[in-house]
């Protein structure tokens, strides 16, 4: 098992293309989703977290399969609203992951406002799998979330 | 009216509205955290084309990458197309990518402009 681990410490740059590029060879499509699945990761870690310190996002190469994982910590008032999103993407098939994304898409358009979990959505789009998420309460404030994104071939 | 270029970064499109030579393109990498610094700029250039756009308008979306703010601004964007007379949108994306394409294919179930999908 390979393992990139993607420094959280700095903006995401042409490094951040170039390196992932290096880590997941040629193969464009695979290497085009997983770039667009660690972009999503980075910039929720970046925006949610509490704080960075033992926040993690790594690439997994395990013969011919990838994954991202992320860890980070996160506010326990977001616990419930990101389990019940990650709970209802999970339970969409492909076509109807694609019309809620549209339909949130769409109500950001009427609303201004930002959406959050659409990231998440697009993340499933983009990975045709299952999102696995687990939550481990560090203090009543925050819990630590680690989401594991597979990435299936596509149907 | 004066033409709006902006230069393409590590993280956001270049972005090039030129009345005058006919030239409407926004190529390359849309994923800043908050892209709005560049999408204020197309938004505010387009409101004022509309007034007096040329016949027939060809915009060319050329990109690479793009985030989930960033297609909250391409949303606003088109948005603001579709009120350009004759307005078209060239929606470009590789051969082999079929996100690209049905990213294009979302905008165009959401915004009353035509597209035309082309590969490159």
């Amino acid at each position: 098992m390979r393992i990139y681990a993607i420094d959280l410490s700095r903006d995401i740059n042409d490094e951040f293309f170039s390196n992932l590029k290096l880590f997941t060879g040629n193969e464009r499509p695979v290497s085009k989703r997983i770039t667009e699945i660690a972009i999503e990761l980075f910039q929720n870690i970046r925006r949610y977290s509490s704080t960075l310190t033992n926040a993690k996002l790594e690439i997994v190469n395990d013969q011919s399969d990838y994954a991202c994982r992320s860890v980070n910590t996160i506010a326990s008032s977001a616990v419930t609203a990101l389990t019940e999103i990650i709970r209802h993407i999970n339970t969409l098939d492909r076509n109807e992951l694609k019309s809620t994304h549209t339909k949130i898409l769409a109500c950001s358009l009427q609303t201004k406002n930002n959406n959050p979990g659409l990231g998440l959505y697009r993340i499933a789009l983009r990975s045709h799998a299952r999102l696995n998420a687990s939550f481990t309460q560090l203090d009543a404030d925050r819990f630590e979330l680690s989401l594991h994104v597979n990435l299936a071939a596509p149907q | 009216m004066k033409p709006l270029q902006i230069n393409r970064t590590d993280t956001t499109p270049a972005v090039t509205l030129d009345s005058e030579k006919n030239i409407f393109e926004i190529t390359g990498r849309s994923v800043a955290d908050n892209p709005s610094d560049v999408y204020q700029q197309v938004l505010q250039w387009l409101g004022q084309y509309a007034r007096d756009p040329r016949p027939v308008t060809l915009v060319t979306f050329k990109l690479e990458y793009f985030n989930t703010a960033s297609s909250k601004a391409l949303l606003d964007t088109l948005s603001a197309l579709s009120f350009i007379r004759n307005a078209k949108v060239l929606w470009y994306y590789q051969e082999d990518d079929e996100d690209m394409r049905e990213a294009g294919e979302e905008f165009f179930e959401l915004v009353n402009i035509p597209f035309e999908f082309k590969t490159y």
